[in-house]
């Protein structure tokens, strides 16, 4: 089997935090996160706020430094090279931003932005080879050529994320990492990227990561799913199975709670502080013992359907 | 026939600015009934937000309303006097927002915020405003008031932080209470938490509730009457099961097929962008983006069609085709 | 979370009538004369006339002339040339050093940004007129120690600035997608940091311009820097300065007024319209 695009062992990401005068806490924002990309496949990452999403992102594509863990991208190593050393590898990864009007220089024309990976990353590439690449890209993605060289400001929001996408391609890279690209968007928009991902799955070569809070537009463009809580992998698996049969009590959650179903598994308000030992969704799961605060029971549930980060996954756990 | 409290006649809100006028508002009928709920829908550049500030005259700078009336309980709202406008804010209406952490003092803690919020509003001394801030936090199934109380804004999670907004706007026992999209920025799983104590609060005190925000699925679970608001007007008004089941206008059709992301299918969406408001459209704002624009939309702006049980829907078509 | 409508062009319409305030036109003028005048005035600004010192305005020396002769007309200016080519000069080397090390401390951060603070408020504890007459005193007088004087003020005044308006840029995702497009810190500083603060650096500019002049002219006054016969507002102030009481007003008045249009020209650049759409409102 061939390695996969990305993978992720064991990330981690500690911040130390002043609570008050002479008490300072390390926060654990990614806590010993592993999955991998494999060639081909779009990983739907899904968590909401403080689940680390987005510093994985920024880890992998060495826009922060992870205080712990290996990320290789096709069989590198990339976590502890310097800026220098990670320009080459640079062109097989790029990311795509939350806030597409905040992700392009409001002084650049569209056409020069997307350009823009092209001149540093692809540097073989003359003048003609790289306007043709963006020519070629940008109409990829529809964006209508009356819009190529106009400014950020003249574009709408969709318009401004297809233009991001269509700069996240064009080096041609082996993963492109897209940070909440549709949470941002009018919902009426919302439909239009998450098709064209759709589409450009098929069509490009590329393994897609897709970090979202929104379980639904994860839903129609993933393969895997990963579901992140407070820094740590909960459940991962195939999307449609994931999707079917949520294991973890927290993908059930969520999973209910973007249907609307109150009379889903529900989850009790959040704390101020991660639980010290054990699960750190004790404090708020329906289903949650006291064994649940001790790390010895805190055995994942790993077989062929994929992981489940709770001892009572073993038995079946009724919604 | 109960009381209407609220009520919006054909307001249009422009704004002066070097390159003409920004209208965000372009001719806007609602009205809040007693104790009823309900809910505003649009998108971004739908006017939506500036609804709700027109309603509490609470415009940005320069702006000001050009067209219509705003009344509460049959008075005009614009031609209330100082001290009449403070009654009405805070006392008979309130008002909470879309960032929980924001709204709130930074400096106060959460006791001394709602304590202060009583006493501008309310007859009563120091005690029994802590009394109700206390009560105020039970009543929103927070386990630890006391512990609540003391704390500072930053010191609050996004929802707990709302579940205070809610009790200060509610401790003023106002008859209307205004949200603006107070849920959007929440996680998912605390989201169906915080509107369903939002909705019990607001019928055990028998408030009503103008509620807005972008997303369908939220206003048709919480409100029983719904707007859809476009290009700064109201395009269709009825009843939850009206809007939800029967949509008369192709907007509101539309932004159904959207919130709706069945696996398998192909995501939903509305090709074009949404008008600019720094005109004022006398046709049919939507007629660009509408699968069901016809020659009468070009020549004459849409009637507004009002069935017998209250369905409202400013459109030429009178009855909206599948697909 | 909601996006934003189509925003329209960020360009605000009634330009010209913007180029035609009054600092504007003024500034022109002032400009014109500091390139041209030299070359066209009526008599030699250092060429003395003991006979006709102290005569009031007239037809034939229009501001009159002073105790030594000079013909003030002539010698304001002069000067206008002096005071600005010097504050010109001086800013752009202190302010270009100054902005250069306030981008790097923006973006770098760390103990460079700690290091370069620390300096700068040291250095800016010092009142400027103090700071000056030390310098000169430890070097010698002299244009070029006036330019650095100067130099050396703008210098923690831009970096401040410039680190200011460059810190909330380093965490926009535009400069997050330029390093993912490969550039380094040097291009995603001078290719998207700086241009997006282009308004507010040209803003300081104009007024540090107008802040030099005042030091040029106010050093001269208490006699360091330029000295006399050489033409420049403060020392002609100076000059005249015994003779007000007399009734003879015309020797430091003209320069002062020069002064004083200068710096109104310069810092009535800076409006609320000058700098509008993207690169930063003032």
């Amino acid at each position: 089997m061939a390695e996969p695009v990305l993978s992720v062992r064991d990330l981690h990401m500690t911040y130390r935090v002043r609570r008050s005068i002479g008490a300072v806490e390390e926060v654990r924002g990614v806590d010993g996160v592993s999955f991998d990309v494999p060639t081909g496949t779009t990983v739907g990452i899904v968590g909401e706020s403080g689940s680390g999403k987005s510093t994985i992102g920024r880890c992998v594509l060495g826009l922060t430094r992870p205080t712990g863990g290996e990320i290789q991208l096709l069989g590198t190593r990339i976590d502890s090279l310097s800026a220098r050393q990670l320009r080459p590898h640079r062109r097989h990864m790029q990311m795509v931003f939350q806030m597409p009007r905040r992700s392009f220089d409001p002084l650049l024309t569209v056409r020069r932005s997307v350009e823009q990976p092209l001149r540093r990353l692809r540097s073989e590439l003359d003048a003609d080879a790289r306007a043709t690449r963006v020519a070629e890209v940008l109409e990829a993605v529809k964006l209508g050529d009356d819009l190529w060289d106009r400014r950020p400001g003249e574009l709408s929001g969709g318009q401004l994320q297809r233009a991001a996408i269509a700069r996240a391609l064009a080096p041609e890279p082996a993963l492109v990492f897209l940070d909440e690209p549709t949470s941002a968007l009018d919902m009426s928009v919302r439909g239009e990227i998450l098709g064209l991902l759709m589409d450009l799955k098929d069509r490009v070569d590329a393994a897609f990561a897709f970090v979202s809070h929104d379980l639904e537009a994860v839903r129609a463009v993933a393969d895997e799913l990963v579901v992140l809580y407070l820094g740590q992998v909960v459940e991962q698996g195939p999307a449609g199975r994931v999707f079917a049969d949520p294991r973890h009590p927290y993908t059930q959650a969520l999973l209910a709670a973007g249907r609307f179903e109150t009379d889903g598994v529900t989850l009790g308000p959040r704390g101020d502080q991660e639980p010290a030992s054990g699960c750190r969704l004790a404090p708020r799961c329906p289903f949650a013992e006291p064994r649940c605060r001790e790390l010895q029971e805190l055995r994942p549930l790993q077989d062929e359907l994929g992981l489940a980060r709770c001892w009572k996954a073993t038995e079946t756990v009724d919604a | 026939m109960t009381e209407t409290l609220l009520s919006m006649v054909d307001v249009e809100v422009s704004i002066p600015t070097a390159n003409g006028d920004v209208v965000p508002l372009q001719g806007v009928d609602l009205d809040v009934r007693a104790g009823e709920t309900v809910g505003l829908v649009g998108e971004s550049g739908s006017g939506k937000s500036m609804t709700l500030r027109a309603a509490l005259r609470l415009l940005p700078e320069r702006a000001a309303v050009s067209r219509g009336d705003v009344r509460w309980r049959g008075r005009s709202v614009l031609r209330m006097e100082a001290a009449d406008l403070r009654r009405y804010r805070g006392a008979e209406v309130a008002m909470i927002f879309q960032d929980p952490v924001a709204a709130l003092n930074p400096m106060l803690t959460v006791e001394r915020q709602i304590v202060d919020t009583y006493l501008a509003n309310r007859e009563g001394d120091a005690t029994a405003a802590r009394e109700a801030a206390h009560a105020a936090l039970l009543g929103l199934d927070i386990p630890d008031p006391a512990g609540v109380l003391g704390r500072y804004p930053h010191q609050l999670s996004g929802g707990m932080a709302q579940r205070v907004n809610i009790a200060m706007a509610l401790v003023c026992e106002p008859d209307l209470l205004l949200a603006d999209e107070p849920t959007t920025g929440l996680d998912v799983t605390t989201q169906l938490q915080v509107l369903d104590l939002l909705e019990r609060r607001v019928r055990d005190e028998h408030a009503a509730l103008l509620f807005i925000s972008h997303d369908l699925r939220v206003v048709a679970r919480l409100c029983e009457r719904i707007g859809v608001m476009y290009a700064g007007r109201v395009v269709e008004f009825g009843t939850r099961e009206q809007i939800t089941q029967d949509p008369r206008h192709p907007y509101t059709r539309a932004l159904l097929s959207c919130a709706d992301l069945a696996p398998g299918r192909r995501p939903g969406f509305i090709r074009g962008q949404v008008p600019s408001l720094t005109i004022r459209h006398e046709l049919c704002p939507f007629r660009a983006r509408c699968d069901h624009v016809h020659d009468a939309c070009e020549r004459l702006p849409p009637p507004r069609r009002e069935t017998t049980d209250g369905h409202l829907a400013a459109c030429h078509l009178e009855v909206v085709p599948h697909g | 979370m909601t996006a934003e409508a189509t925003p329209r062009s960020g360009l605000a319409g009634n330009r010209r009538r913007r180029w035609l305030r009054p600092p504007v036109v003024i500034l022109a003028v002032l400009v014109l004369l500091a390139v041209i005048g030299p070359a066209i005035v009526p008599h030699d600004p250092v060429r003395p006339d003991p006979m006709n010192a102290l005569q009031p305005p007239s037809w034939q020396h229009w501001f009159g002339t002073d105790n030594l002769g000079f013909d003030v007309f002539s010698r304001v200016i002069y000067a206008t040339r002096v005071d600005f080519s010097l504050a010109l000069i001086a800013v752009l080397i202190g302010g270009g050093i100054g902005s250069v090390l306030g981008a790097l401390a923006a973006y770098r951060g760390g103990w460079l940004d700690t290091v370069l603070l620390r300096v700068v408020e040291v250095v800016q504890s010092f009142p400027v007129f103090l700071f000056g007459i030390a310098l000169f005193a430890a070097f010698g007088d002299g244009q070029r120690n006036l330019v650095i004087v100067i130099a050396a003020v703008n210098l923690p005044l831009y970096l401040r600035q410039i680190r200011s308006a460059l810190l909330p840029l380093r965490t926009a995702e535009f400069v997050q997608a330029a390093r993912c497009a490969g550039l380094g810190p040097t291009g995603v500083v001078v290719r998207h940091l700086l241009p997006n603060a282009r308004g507010q650096i040209l803003s300081l500019f104009a007024l540090t311009c107008a802040y030099a002049i005042q030091i040029i002219a106010g050093l001269s006054f208490i006699g360091l820097g330029i000295e006399p016969p050489f033409p420049e507002w403060g020392s002609m102030i100076n000059a005249g300065a015994s003779y007000i009481i007399q009734g003879i007003w015309w020797p430091s008045v003209f320069p002062g007024l020069a002064i004083v249009l200068s710096v109104y020209a310069l810092s009535g650049l800076t409006s609320e319209r000058l700098s509008s759409g993207p690169g930063g409102a003032v």
